[in-house]
């Protein structure tokens, strides 16, 4: 006997675009891509104050990282599941990092010992 | 009938194509691999000591084209996931190349960068930097490779007729796995090479 309580199956869904070209969207998204990049090294060789080139650079990798995933591959129009299934470890391993960090006294840099 | 049999057989009750859905399930795994790795390095960052240190054999131009070609390649990618959907099987064949070309020139890239560096003198064992730094860019630079493995597989595929429109999915799911080799770099550019020491 069938079961009906299983979702249906949504090949659209899953694929997330249906069949549209999105050969524009993502050129664009790789022209921001390499804007972002080319503000990442320039603030690399900008003399400024410690905390905030790191602020500035974990942003803006951060904004990197979020483009690919959610356009590149799909996750923002692409089933839910899919975020908790990859977002889910992401967040517990940026945890573990933070805790370890903090266990060897690095959390807070306290810059090189040459 | 027969199509509704067929979707049932390969769907998950999520609705989500278990192929899709297994790669998802790795690349989270995968997350706790890198990010074991990157924590190891931030935890042992700038307590080396003896040399080289990073400042004295970064080249943070090299590495930044390195970069920035890496992250080209994920939009060749995702232009060969796109062709194939449209059922464009010359433009994803183009596609697929250019994108195993361009990781090409990434691996060539880190060896050339790991040479270098050997040459000014880190090794693998030599400090606390040396170590985690080439474990880490290490088995990256072994994803991207099993990539290219990948992507080349595909287009031979396709050349033999075993990778049609109807297997869209395959070139997804492979592209899945090319991004996120992508996005693990945007990581370890800034943390390993651009954030301040």
């Amino acid at each position: 006997m069938a079961r009906t309580d299983q979702k249906k199956p949504n090949p659209a869904a899953d694929v997330g675009t249906e069949q549209h070209d999105l050969t524009v969207t993502y050129i664009r998204v790789a022209a921001v891509l390499a804007v972002v990049t080319l503000i990442e090294v320039a603030t690399y060789y900008v003399a400024m104050a410690r905390g905030l080139t790191v602020s500035v650079l974990l942003a803006l990798s951060a904004v990197k990282f979020a483009l690919v995933v959610l356009y590149f591959m799909h996750l923002k129009f692409d089933n839910k599941i899919l975020a908790f299934v990859f977002s889910g470890p992401l967040l517990l391993m940026i945890a573990v990092g933070i805790a370890l960090m903090a266990l060897f006294g690095t959390l807070i840099y306290p810059g090189p010992v040459w | 009938m027969a199509q509704v049999e067929r979707a049932a057989e390969h769907y998950t009750s999520t609705g989500v194509h278990p192929s899709k859905l297994l790669m998802w399930l790795f690349l989270g795994s995968d997350c706790f691999f890198f990010g074991s790795l990157i924590a190891t390095y931030q935890a042992y960052r700038g307590q080396s000591l003896v040399g080289p240190h990073p400042h004295e054999v970064f080249d943070i131009p090299y590495t930044s084209i390195s970069a920035f070609v890496l992250l080209m390649s994920s939009l060749t990618m995702a232009l060969a996931v796109n062709s194939i959907r449209l059922g464009k099987m010359g433009a994803t064949r183009i596609w697929l190349l250019l994108t195993a070309m361009l990781g090409s020139v990434f691996v060539g890239g880190q060896v050339f960068e790991f040479t270098t560096f050997v040459h000014k003198g880190l090794t693998l064992g030599v400090n606390l930097f040396g170590t985690t730094f080439y474990v880490l860019t290490g088995f990256h630079g072994a994803h991207v490779t099993v990539g290219i493995i990948i992507l080349l597989s595909l287009l031979f595929a396709s050349f033999l007729g075993r990778l049609t429109p109807r297997q869209a999915m395959t070139v997804e799911v492979a592209g899945l796995y090319w991004h996120f080799v992508d996005i693990v770099w945007v990581v370890i550019f800034t943390v390993v090479y651009l954030l301040p020491y």
